[in-house]
């Protein structure tokens, strides 16, 4: 399988010719390539974004490659880098090894070591991301949340909700992340006739390709050489109940073939198996991209969009119903309250009025975090604006008008921080920062998560 | 008046002339498209690289799209018996632009012009026609394909070429199907 998740290589070499050849190979392989001339250009564009895999020669005017390598290290330590070197050069690739290159080719190499050398880092990565995955579904399986809301668009979202439970049609979820997407899967599917059945979800996001298919469909023993039992598939956990498919718009092209099959007939086979599976699920689908600009850009099959988008639902963000926000707030407070034990029952009219001035990027589940962290840290029987993340609370301009770039930049750390509840991997990722960059500015502002 | 578009098999240098006729027959019959041997051109000195004594097939390309002939080919498929070379690596069977207009086989490899054992005519004739459809599949944006067979799999030696089917698997078929369906809608 191609990997799905676009797996993002950048190529660093002084020639030109060979960046160009890197990159219509490695494309033709169904990667996504950036190229850098030199270090500094590299280094600025990781100071951008993640990139799974570096390709960095070693010998190089200006910066050379093993300098690069140490900088590369610092910079974004998730990333793997391959070096390049001339063929005879073997010790250049030994010190390269050593200070932490995750492999190295001797140039010019076999059509296939290339090919060889990424699928093996791929690999890597992704077993490492399916442990990440686990950990995030364990932390999440025990909650249940009722929807809270009052303003007008939630209130017709809830008529909605009931009318769409008694079908059976498969209904797509859009809206921001953080409003409530899930959670409205979930309700849909407790009020419908299929209740008291499983409700299995699936982050299409959050899966290269070739682990999504097996854990979308399963896998027989010996599959792939990872497959040493059978494995059941999501479909088949489903059967009878309700499949949620979370970031729909993130499937790659291939597996949106294989879905649109499967939604049309429900009958699908093991990863490595023959035998037909059918089974009986009910289709709830969700993303926060806009699928009409996929399908323009040839990124979302028409066809498994019409499928999909057989009744829709829109989740407006925070900023739109302000009128939530106390309903909300409370909600999050008694739960949390009574979580912890503490004895706090109320929030101060300052604070309301803190967070319904406040835009709430991150949506509800901003607001979430922000309560739960308010509640560890208050101290007495209300929220005040004190216990609230600083951003929340901030005077309007003319306190911020004062303050030097450097001291907006811890705020707005702190601040993403704080609505991430500390989760350091989504912290970098509103911030479009890799992980490397966060702690190192973290450390210089003295924040923690 | 209307535009019919056909493939140009543009031979640079002289090619075994008598597998050319056999390899248009195959793509036209796969692809459902004219395919027009154009005229034969000479391969570029400045595209060979002395030391290797090879070419470089990404200049080639470049050269294939540079040609002042009065048709226009919807795609141009180059075909040489030279050796082929991008100088990352020791060798290439051929090479093409994704989405592109252009790609190039070389006849050198699949008829054993490293030193493996010569082919059969057919053995030969089959390895050109999995080449070149492959090559033409990448111009009509097919990635590299992981399905068992799959033409639009990637292989790095003749033994892995042998062992591909001469056909496409379901989705690279879906997907070269959707890439025809856009075409039209333009
Ligand atoms: N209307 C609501 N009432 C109560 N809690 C909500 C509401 N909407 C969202 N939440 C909570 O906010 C968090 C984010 O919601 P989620 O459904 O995961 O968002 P999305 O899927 O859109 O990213 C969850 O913990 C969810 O329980
Ligand atoms: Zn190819
Ligand atoms: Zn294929």
């Amino acid at each position: 399988m191609l990997p799905h998740k676009k797996i993002c290589i950048m190529v660093v070499d002084d020639e030109l010719s060979i960046r160009e050849a890197f990159c219509d190979w490695l494309k033709q392989d169904g990667y996504e390539v950036e190229t850098a001339a030199g270090g500094l250009e590299a280094l600025a564009k990781v100071k951008e974004r993640h990139y799974d895999i570096m390709l960095v020669d070693v010998k190089m005017p200006g910066m050379d490659g093993i300098t690069l390598l140490k900088k590369l290290k610092e910079e974004d330590p998730d990333s793997s880098v391959v070096m390049m070197t001339a063929h005879g050069a073997i010790q250049d690739a030994v010190e390269a090894m050593k200070l932490g290159a995750n492999d190295y080719l001797l140039k010019p190499f076999e059509l296939d070591e290339l090919s060889l050398t990424i699928e093996k880092l791929v690999q890597i990565q992704t077993l490492a991301m399916e442990n990440l995955i686990l950990k995030d579904q364990i932390a999440s399986i025990s909650r249940f949340d009722n929807l809270v809301g009052q303003s007008p668009p939630m209130l017709s979202l809830f008529e909605t909700i009931v009318k769409v439970a008694q079908s059976d049609a498969t209904v797509l979820i859009t809206g921001e992340t953080g409003t409530g997407k899930e959670l409205v899967a979930r309700t849909i599917h407790t009020h419908s006739p299929r209740g008291y059945n499983p409700f299995i979800a699936i982050n299409c996001g959050a899966f290269t390709e070739h682990l999504l298919e097996s854990e979308l469909f399963g896998h027989e023993k010996g599959a792939f050489t990872d497959a040493k039992f059978t494995k059941k598939g999501r479909l088949e956990m489903a059967n009878t109940g309700t499949l949620f498919l979370d970031e729909v718009g993130d499937i790659s092209m291939k597996m949106q073939i294989d879905l649109l099959r499967v939604l049309e007939t429900h009958e699908f086979s093991r990863v490595g198996g023959t035998t037909a599976i059918t089974s009986d699920f009910r289709v709830i689908a969700a993303t926060h991209q806009d699928l009409q600009e996929s399908i323009r850009n040839r990124t979302f099959r028409q066809d498994l969009y019409y499928r999909l988008n057989v009744i829709h639902l829109q989740v407006p963000p925070l900023r739109e119903r302000q009128e939530d926000i106390p309903l909300l707030a409370k909600h999050f407070l008694r739960r949390y309250a009574t979580e912890t034990g503490k004895k706090i029952d109320g929030i101060h009219l300052e604070s309301l009025a803190a967070m319904r001035r406040y835009s709430w990027p991150g949506n509800i589940r901003e607001l979430q975090n922000a309560i739960e962290r308010a509640v560890v840290v208050g101290k007495g029987r209300q929220i005040k604006p004190g216990d609230l993340p600083f951003a929340l609370t901030s005077e309007g301009t003319e306190e911020v008008a004062n303050l030097s770039l450097g001291e907006m930049e811890r705020r707005h750390i702190a601040l993403v921080l704080t609505a991430q509840g500390g989760h350091i991997s989504n912290t970098a990722k509103v911030l479009r920062i890799n992980r490397g960059t966060l702690y190192e500015k973290m450390k210089k502002y003295g924040l923690t998560p | 008046m209307s535009y019919r578009p056909f493939l140009g098999l543009v031979p640079l240098a002289p090619v075994d002339h008598l597998i050319l006729p056999d390899l248009r027959q195959a793509i036209a019959d796969f692809l459902f498209l004219p395919v027009k041997i154009l005229p034969t051109r000479p391969l570029p000195p400045q595209t060979h690289h002395p030391g290797r004594n090879q070419y470089y097939s990404t200049q080639l390309l470049d050269y294939l799209l540079n040609d002042e002939h009065g048709e226009d080919p919807f795609r141009i498929l180059g075909i040489t018996a030279a050796d082929l070379y991008i100088p990352i690596f020791t060798f290439v069977f051929g090479e093409a632009q994704l989405d592109g207009k252009a790609a190039i086989i070389s006849t050198f490899r699949p008829g054993a012009g490293a030193g493996e054992v010569k082919p059969s005519r057919s053995l030969l004739l089959s390895r050109l026609i999995k080449l070149s459809l492959h090559e033409l599949g990448h111009t009509f944006g097919l990635p590299h394909c992981r399905q068992d067979g799959c033409l639009m799999g990637f292989a790095a030696n003749l033994e892995k070429l042998d062992q591909k089917k001469t056909g496409l698997c379901k989705y690279c078929l879906i997907l070269l199907d959707d890439y025809f369906q856009s075409l039209q809608d333009l």
